[in-house]
């Protein structure tokens, strides 16, 4: 009977950690990695098959501050060469931003209208790319 | 693009709301696109679907992908024209102004004709636009299952916001 139980507890206990393994791998697997020029030069030259890339995915955009658009939510520019990518933050972030600074910004795209548009943005460090 | 001409504003705010039996429905957009032009008062707004956030995330998911089918039409948008437009009567607000306008609002690949009324207020260095209007949500063809029906309202009520920079 306690044989059993252990068992049962093993397993449930590895089903939880694989589990676990499993999730955090598959998220990290799903972000998409691109810089901010990249990703405006797609939408740009053919929004529908940057659409199929990019619509509704995480992806984790780096370029250079162009502008804080807006304090409440927070929101910024990043620029991307012949437009930009619009950041809407979730919380403002912790550490200071300044125009001019490169930064990756990690999001859900939502798509493009005048800028290719993130929300439920966050800043990612550079030690976790 | 001539800024003299055109106000911009690129994180507009659009709300929507639905009272319901079970529970009302609600979804902010912060990020939506307006142009207004000078010259003529023609107005344009874009936005897309799945920058709309919800309370609960379920709510979201079945909203993008039941009802509004954001992967197949990921943006809806409205264009129209103010009534009698003229752009000097911005430069002196004193409380409000308030123009009719009408177009077209399509959401949904469905496109309706709308009318609405636009209230412009001065703040700052800055000119609010507001409006809100109802949304039939059957006039757009959006198919909502008869077992959630009583949980939906078929009618809901969006109001826009707008901050334009005076140029």
């Amino acid at each position: 009977m306690k044989k059993r139980m252990i068992a049962g507890l093993i397993f449930i206990a590895s089903v939880i950690i694989l589990g676990g393994i499993y999730l955090t791998t598959n998220t990290k697997a799903t972000t998409i990695y691109v810089p901010a020029k990249t990703l405006v030069q797609e939408y740009m030259s053919n929004e529908k098959s940057a659409d199929e890339q990019y619509l509704g995915k995480i992806v984790a955009v780096s370029g250079a501050v162009a502008q804080i658009l807006s304090d409440s939510p927070y929101t910024i520019l990043l620029e991307g060469g012949s437009g930009y990518v619009q950041c809407e933050f979730k919380d403002e972030p912790t550490t200071e931003i300044e125009e001019g600074s490169s930064i990756t910004v990690q999001g859900l795209c939502t798509g493009y209208l005048l800028d290719v548009i993130l929300t439920n943005s966050k800043i990612v460090t550079d030690e976790t790319n | 693009m001539s800024s003299a001409q055109r106000l911009m504003d690129r994180n507009g705010k659009i709300h929507f709301f639905s009272e319901a039996p079970l529970e009302n429905i609600e979804a902010t957009n912060k990020q939506a696109l307006a142009a207004l032009d000078l010259s003529n008062g023609k107005i344009a707004v874009s936005m897309l679907m799945k920058g709309f956030h919800f309370e609960k995330s379920l709510m979201e998911e079945h909203f993008n992908e039941n009802y509004v089918e954001s992967d197949k039409y990921p943006k809806a948008s409205f264009s129209g024209q103010l009534d009698e437009f003229d752009a000097s009567a911005l430069d002196n607000i004193t409380d409000s102004l308030q123009y009719s306008a009408i177009g077209q609002l399509t959401i949904h690949g469905v496109t309706n004709d709308v009318e609405t009324v636009v209230t412009f207020k001065s703040i700052d260095s800055k000119i609010s636009v507001r409006t809100q209007f109802w949304v039939k949500v059957d006039d757009y063809d959006v198919d909502i299952p008869k077992m959630v029906i009583s949980n939906i309202a078929e009618e809901v009520l969006v109001t826009a916001q707008f901050s334009f920079e005076r140029s």
